[in-house]
């Protein structure tokens, strides 16, 4: 079972910054799941070096922007209900993330921070 | 909203994360062993009779599909990409089986059949190369961000 929801088409991107990114683990957990097809939930959080209830929070948030997907499959190790869980980052999400990225490398290498201003409105 | 040190930081997080991420990508040895025994196999297969080579092409298929998906479980990670020079390792590793297994099959005709061990033998160590190889080359494409 797959959840991905439609893309926002980069809400809360300015430029090539997005902010649903910008949040610190959101933006490991997304700089992990560009390099691979998918992880295990565990996997991930061992890489991240987070408990569970964080990986879960900032899941949910990348999940519900569109830029995360999670699988669920039956665990070949346990007899319960328990799961597995895969996660995978949507092509809307490698494309935010490539972006944010981007402007973070403009910024480190010294050049103007803000995003342009929101135009007057005509007279 | 940035400043170029947080950006720098944050980048540099990126980078140990990649790092972090490239070192369980490591497969344990018995799983290599096992690639390299499936490949190994096959290479014998011309010492066995034609009983036992056809259930055995089919078995080794299964044993193949089998470790892959014990692979994938084992680390828990499926690569995006694992860049041009682990696919040319593989592509090596595929040509010097199908070599070995000429020689294998010259061997048991024109000697005896047990003389295809002897390419089995070395397809092993070959397979066993090409594993390790292919897995440090994609930890490298990992750990570089490729």
């Amino acid at each position: 079972m797959a959840t991905e929801r439609a893309d926002p088409a980069g809400a809360g991107a300015r430029g090539g910054f997005d902010d649903t990114i910008h949040a610190p683990v959101r933006l490991r957990i997304s700089g992990i799941l560009r390099h691979v097809e998918q992880i295990d939930f565990a996997v991930l959080r061992d890489t991240l070096g987070i408990t569970d209830a964080t990986l879960s929070k900032h899941l949910r948030v990348l999940v519900d922007a569109g830029y995360a997907t999670t699988t669920k499959s039956r665990s070949a190790t346990r007899s319960d209900a328990r799961r597995l869980t895969g996660i995978a980052q949507t092509r809307s999400g490698r494309a935010a993330f490539d972006a944010h990225v981007a402007e973070l490398r403009r910024i480190a290498a010294g050049a103007i921070t803000d995003p342009a201003p929101p135009p007057d409105p005509a007279p | 909203m940035e400043s170029d040190s947080s950006a720098r930081d944050a980048l540099r997080d990126l980078e140990t994360d990649r790092a972090a991420l490239a070192g369980r990508l490591a497969a344990p040895p018995w799983l290599h062993a096992a690639f390299a025994l499936a490949a190994a196999w096959y290479v014998a297969l011309p010492a066995f009779g034609e009983a036992v080579r056809r259930p055995a092409v089919w078995g080794l298929a299964f044993a193949v599909v089998a470790l892959l998906w014990v692979h994938r479980r084992v680390t828990g990670i499926r690569p995006r990409a694992v860049g041009p020079r682990a696919w040319g390792v593989f592509a090596v590793a595929c040509v010097a089986v199908l070599v070995l297994l000429v020689v294998s099959l010259g061997l048991a005709a024109s000697l005896s059949p047990w003389w295809a061990l002897a390419p089995a033998a070395v397809c092993f160590g070959v397979v066993w190369w090409a594993n390790v190889a292919f897995e440090r080359l994609t930890r490298e494409n990992v750990r570089r961000g490729n």
